[in-house]
């Protein structure tokens, strides 16, 4: 057996010494008794362990509590084993330091005679160890926490980490995918924007992020890419929900504009809004009404956009946001500068989670209806004017006739010339006064009337001829006759009156003398004028009257055609000069239009329905083509009309077909003659519109008087048809009528008002 | 109709006192007897009885229509001409007939002397 003095020579023979003093770690030797036989230079210097003082291979250096195993790993050497462990060991300075160990049989002659072993100090590599641990383990929670997936690639695109939400996300647990390739777990990604994406961030070295749909998973994904020196970090974020929001909200939006096309045809202004009044939307018609395209509006502040100020504004916003709705009408601007009225309804939207959202707007342009209404309201002020004027004008005269009378009789035998001057005063004054009366008069009638054929050209000239006859030799008449306009139907008694008003106004307007130009042509009326203007689309003759005067500023031509406007000296003008001719515009179907420039001058165009280009006789084909009710038989039928003419053709109509006939020029000789009781009255034709009584009201009187006389009705306005019903007016004519029409409306009224007293 | 010297009858019939009272005046100046009558039946009842040269009938008076009152004017008077006045600028049918004019109302002192003129047919009396 070699002893351990061998043992060390052999280890310094061979040099190992050297080798060993050179180790970081400790190098040591036992023999089979446990005795120390050879330490190298760090076990000898650093720990101070020699031969002679150190005991045993679990000696002083081990952890006490650690020897046993120790001494266990020794005898497993002698035994043959080479074997490793990890132990405590206890410094000189009782420092505890975790050490690994080797230790090995070394044989001689096949005989295991020593152990030969090598120490490590691992403490500090531990430590780290640990702290290396304890840092992943950190990461590793934080990872694992974020509610993002995370993934980690090597160069090889295996994956190397996966954090719990990344498995989600991946739909596969971290065993299906830590070490194997992205490729190959996900093969359609490689192509994807994906996978474009993670090449291109190793490729070039830098971060990149991707949004998109991936189909594999079924799912809107958000990936970041960071290149790292051991591979790919991607960061994802599953933005499925977010997207479809988003998805569903671009797809509302499409619906919304789908709707839009729809609601683009509509007339009103569909427009919504943000709660802080951002517009959103905005469709065609608001284009349309407010002059701004959807691209100026979107995004620019309803309020700033459509309101000069906050008034109506902020209460309906304010009752929106309180009740969810608000209606009413508000003054709103357009783009050219102009205002308009609308009818405007707001409806507050919430969204699906009960949030308010928006701010949804219908708006009706309402201006053309509120203009209509002033109109109308106008119109029907007026009519209760020309009644009151009606019943008062034949007062008026024969108050003004002895005034008149008496001034003029006594200046016949007067000679003082100051008493000549007053009485003069007098019968001008009186005179002016019947002129105010004779206007009014016609205003209050002006839009009843005859309605014959009238040759445009014809009235033309016969008006030139009158303007001629009447303007002052300063003012030079042209009367373009151009191409030849189309016929109108009209009286041409009202038309001559609104010529001449404009005649009268046009000198009035040219006190140096100047130019009158008169023409007429033929044109088309479109609907949306014709709406403006309330008449019926279609063709139309427009007769212009021009004049070089000193014309009208825009506030004058807006009031011209109310009633007692006047620009003239007091007690020069009525004021009712154009209120009429407006009426007997309007009577005719037609209308006024005017154009002026501040010192150029004036022009007026009446705008008069053309008849129809090839018109027979309508009384002569509707005889022959229609069969006649039967004749009268003597039956009295009074005719109530106020032209005598009406009076006089109804007449020979109806005495012709064996009726007899009274006739009324108005509503109280009518009556008159009804009470008088000379003869039987079977029937009372009756126009509507007269002065002083109307047929109306000549109707009411008679349903007390004269309960079962039947009544029929007549007038050029078809508007009176309405009134049908009213009282015993059992039917109603429209002027112009046929003998046809006039005969069956007797003939039937008769019937029915026989069969109403007989009944 | 109107005869000088024998101061010929003219019938004014109005219901409005003044009105009468003026074409008194005119018509008296102008050398006619005035027979006044203030609604249409006292009218027919005058021109019965004073044989006038000429009837001035105001359009509208109480009692009766024009037309009835024009129509009994012209049974019991043939032939003597009626002048119409109105506080209507319009003129009533029967003006429009044989012998008979219309003036509306206020007139002219000239209007009516040319107009009387016109019916009787002479110079004023």
């Amino acid at each position: 057996m070699m002893a351990g003095a061998e043992i060390v020579e052999l280890l310094k023979s061979n040099g190992f010494d050297a080798i060993f003093g050179a180790l970081p770690d400790t190098v040591f030797a036992f023999d089979v008794g446990g005795n120390l036989v050879y330490a190298n230079s760090e076990l000898r210097d650093r720990l101070g362990v020699d031969a002679d003082s150190y005991d045993s291979p679990f000696g002083t250096l081990v952890d006490p509590e650690r020897r046993e195993e120790v001494r266990a790993h020794f005898e497993r050497a002698i035994s043959g084993q080479t074997v490793q462990y990890t132990t405590a060991g206890v410094l000189p300075g009782g420092a505890r330091v975790r050490v690994q160990v080797v230790i090995a049989p070394l044989r001689s002659h096949g005989e295991v005679v020593a152990v030969v072993g090598m120490a490590r100090d691992i403490e500090e590599l531990e430590i780290s160890r640990e702290q290396s641990t304890a840092l992943q383990t950190e990461l590793e929670r934080v990872l694992n926490s974020i509610s993002d997936g995370f993934y980690f690639f090597s160069h090889d695109w295996t994956f190397s980490y996966v954090n719990p939400r990344g498995q989600t996300i991946a739909q596969r647990s971290a065993e299906e995918l830590l070490g194997r390739s992205l490729w190959d777990v996900f093969p359609d990604m490689y192509a994807s924007e994906f996978g474009i994406a993670y090449r291109s961030a190793v490729a070039e070295s830098r971060t990149v992020s991707v949004r998109d749909h991936y189909e594999a998973l079924g799912s809107w994904l958000e990936a970041t890419a960071y290149p790292t020196p051991d591979g790919l970090a991607v960061y994802v974020r599953d933005v499925s929900v977010e997207e479809e929001a988003r998805q569903q909200l671009i797809e509302t939006q499409n619906q919304l504009a789908a709707q839009g096309a729809l609601l683009d045809v509509a007339h009103d202004a569909i427009i919504v809004r943000s709660l802080g009044h951002v517009i959103r939307y905005w469709n065609a018609a608001a284009s349309r009404i407010y002059g701004w395209t959807a691209e100026e509006a979107v995004g620019a502040s309803a309020r700033e956009l459509l309101y000069a100020s906050d008034e109506g504004f902020v209460e309906a916003a304010a009752a929106t946001l309180r009740d969810g709705h608000w209606s009413g009408e508000l003054i709103q601007r357009t783009k050219s500068g102009g205002t308009l009225v609308a009818d405007s309804s707001w409806t507050l939207v919430v969204s699906a989670d009960g949030e308010p959202e928006s701010i949804f707007t219908v708006n009706t342009n309402i201006t053309e209806r509120k203009r209509q209404e002033a109109i109308l309201l106008r119109a029907q002020r007026l009519n209760s004017l020309g009644t009151f004027a009606g019943g008062i004008a034949h007062d008026l005269n024969n108050v003004l006739t002895p005034i008149l009378t008496s001034a003029q009789l006594l200046a016949e035998g007067e000679t003082d010339p100051g008493r000549l001057q007053m009485l003069a005063a007098i019968e001008t004054s009186a005179i002016r006064g019947a002129e105010m009366i004779r206007q009014v008069l016609s205003f209050a009638r002006g839009v009843e009337g005859k309605r014959v054929r009238i040759e445009a050209l014809e009235l033309l000239g016969e008006f030139g001829e009158l303007c001629a006859s009447t303007l002052p030799k300063s003012i030079e008449v042209t009367v373009d006759a151009g191409e030849h306009p189309r016929d109108v139907l009209g009286d041409r008694t009202q038309l001559l009156q609104v010529l001449m008003n404009l005649a009268v106004n046009a000198r009035d307007a040219m006190p140096g003398g100047g130019h009158l130009t008169v023409s007429a042509r033929s044109t088309e009326v479109d609907g949306v004028e014709a709406e403006r203007q309330g008449v019926t689309a279609g063709p139309f003759t427009v007769i212009t009257v021009e004049d070089t005067g000193v014309g009208m500023s825009a506030d004058t031509i807006s009031r011209i055609f109310e009633p007692f406007f006047t620009t003239k000296a007091p007690g020069s003008g009525t004021g009712l000069g154009l209120a009429t001719s407006q009426a007997i515009m309007s009577g005719h179907g037609g209308y006024l239009r005017v154009y002026s420039e501040p010192g150029h001058g004036s022009r007026f165009e009446l705008f008069l329905p053309s008849t129809p280009a090839v018109v027979e006789d309508e009384e002569q084909s509707r005889d022959t083509s229609e069969v006649l009710p039967p004749r009268g038989d003597g039956q009295l039928v009074l005719i109530v009309d106020d032209e005598q003419e009406i009076r006089a053709s109804t007449r020979r109509v109806l005495e012709a077909h064996g009726y007899s006939v009274a006739v009324a020029s108005q509503g109280q000789d009518a009556i008159d003659y009804l009470n008088s009781g000379r003869s039987s009255v079977d029937l009372v034709l009756t126009d509507i519109m007269m002065p002083v009584m109307d047929g109306i009201a000549l109707a009411h009187a008679l349903a007390v008087s004269h309960p079962d006389l039947p009544i029929v009705a007549m007038s050029g306005l078809n508007g009176n048809a309405g009134r049908v019903g009213a009282e015993r007016i059992v039917s109603f004519l429209t002027k112009p009528f046929g003998s046809p029409d006039l005969l069956r409306a007797v003939h039937d009224a008769l019937t029915r008002g026989r069969g109403m007293r007989d009944g | 109709m109107a005869d000088r010297g024998r101061n010929p009858t003219v019938v004014i019939a109005d219901d409005d006192p003044l009105i009468r009272a003026v074409l008194r005046a005119a018509m008296v100046g102008d050398g006619y007897t005035v027979v006044e009558a203030e609604d249409g039946p006292q009218a027919v009842s005058v021109v019965t009885s004073s044989s006038p040269g000429l009837v001035i009938l105001d359009a509208r008076m109480p009692g009766s229509s024009l037309a009835d009152t024009f129509a009994q004017t012209r049974a019991r008077a043939p032939g003597v001409p009626i002048l119409i006045l109105s506080g209507q600028p319009d003129p009533p049918p029967e003006a429009s007939t044989e012998g008979c004019a219309f003036l509306s109302k206020p007139v002219t002192l000239s209007d009516l002397r040319a107009a009387v003129d016109a019916l009787t047919g002479s110079d004023r009396p």
